[in-house]
């Protein structure tokens, strides 16, 4: 059924916030509702259904879960803080320089899609950060952790803005057929 | 000194997990195996019910995990760490979802209809779990962020970078829909895991 009062269709629109407790303006809402049986009833199906979803069972991590994550974690680098403030001025610079000449190669690339027009220096950071990331995803895959490959060497795609091989075994290995039959049409179509 | 900022006052005060983070980015894995352990069931729970099975579930839950400690360094605490990792786990999952098939959006107006007998069938979980996996993967993300994980509107915005009136839309048209499947499946027996 199609609301044809323009209160009915404000209200309707309000349905799922207000059940889901994130309407603020609940005292104009409720007292249409209270006067409006067509909303009053449609209102009650949309607290059923939340009601019945708030049933949804959290599916549980199988038995040892947290140890192999930590398993696969203990065989990366460790992480570098997050330390603006400490960051000396040259050093900053240096990073946004390279952050702006990788995002003009990128969209350089996906906007024009003439290589020739991305500038040497920005190929060469994604280059040497790709680089590392497919020998790190080359290591993991060695020791037989593929979702860690995987992902390294999707990181590498992404900042080469590319398909590889690699990833795509990765994935086929790692049982992402889906993802390892889109990589190789990309492959395909490059 | 003031150009000695710690790294915990990047964090939001109010994250539970900022001091934990703040270990692990001195290098502290002890750290990160709590917020492992601490966050396991969300981020397990969304790549298997986004996923919906369980072997791709571990692959995808293991990789969040993994993307998130690589990518602390990166994590400016504008949402809290349990946002994050809903936000990197359910990423994942879209992006491996995506190739296999795309489930199109649904642009017209959908409503409850006038069959009432989704309720009937909403009681069997079984029933109701092969109806949400059937949604759209934006959808379902949606619903499983606001059900099983019970995140605010404002936190599945964040964790899908979805502006706030599209994750409404979101929630709103996967209830509708599922009510519509459901009214469909009542009578007929679920199919066998």
């Amino acid at each position: 059924m199609i609301f044809g009062n323009t209160k009915c269709r404000r209200a309707q629109a309000q349905f799922d916030a207000y059940v889901d407790g994130e309407l603020k303006d609940r005292a104009w809402f409720e007292s249409h509702v209270a006067a409006c049986q067509d909303c009053g009833s449609r209102l009650e199906q949309v607290q059923a259904m939340a009601l019945g979803l708030d049933g949804l069972i959290r599916q549980a991590p199988p038995e040892g879960f947290a140890e192999r994550v930590m398993a696969a974690v203990s065989e990366q680098r460790t992480p570098v803080a997050y330390r603006p403030a400490r960051l000396r001025p040259v050093f900053g610079l240096a990073f946004a320089t390279a952050a702006a000449l990788i995002i003009l190669a990128f969209f350089s690339f996906r906007m024009l899609t003439r290589p020739a027009q991305v500038t040497p220096e920005a190929t060469a950071v994604a280059s040497v950060a790709a680089q590392e990331l497919r020998a790190d995803a080359a290591e993991y895959e060695s020791r037989g952790n593929i979702a860690a490959a995987f992902h390294a060497y999707r990181q590498a795609d992404e900042l080469e803005n590319t398909a590889s091989l690699d990833t795509a075994r990765a994935y086929e290995k790692a049982g992402f057929a889906g993802e390892a039959a889109y990589r190789y049409a990309e492959i395909a179509f490059y | 000194m003031k150009d000695k900022v710690n790294a915990s006052s990047v964090q939001r005060p109010d994250d539970p997990d900022a001091e934990l983070v703040a270990r692990c980015r001195d290098g502290d894995r002890e750290a990160f195996a709590e917020l492992v352990r601490e966050h396991q069931m969300t981020v397990y729970n969304i790549a298997h019910r986004m996923a919906g099975n369980a072997d791709d579930a571990e692959d995808l839950a293991q990789a969040a995990f993994l993307k998130a400690y690589s990518a602390l360094r990166n994590f400016r605490g504008e949402c809290s760490f349990r946002t994050w990792v809903c936000q990197i786990v359910t990423r994942l999952c879209l992006d491996s979802i995506r190739a296999r098939r795309r489930a199109p959006l649904l642009l017209e107006r959908i409503d409850y209809g006038t069959n009432p007998d989704w309720r009937e069938a909403m009681v069997d979980k079984q029933v109701l779990d092969e109806a949400v996996a059937a949604l759209p993967p934006a959808y379902r993300a949606a619903i499983v962020l606001r059900h099983c994980e019970e995140l605010s509107y404002q936190e599945i915005a964040e964790a899908l970078r979805l502006p706030i009136g599209t994750v409404k839309t979101h929630i709103s048209r996967a209830r509708a829909l599922l009510a519509k499947r459901l009214a469909g499946s009542f009578g007929r027996k679920p199919q066998k895991a």
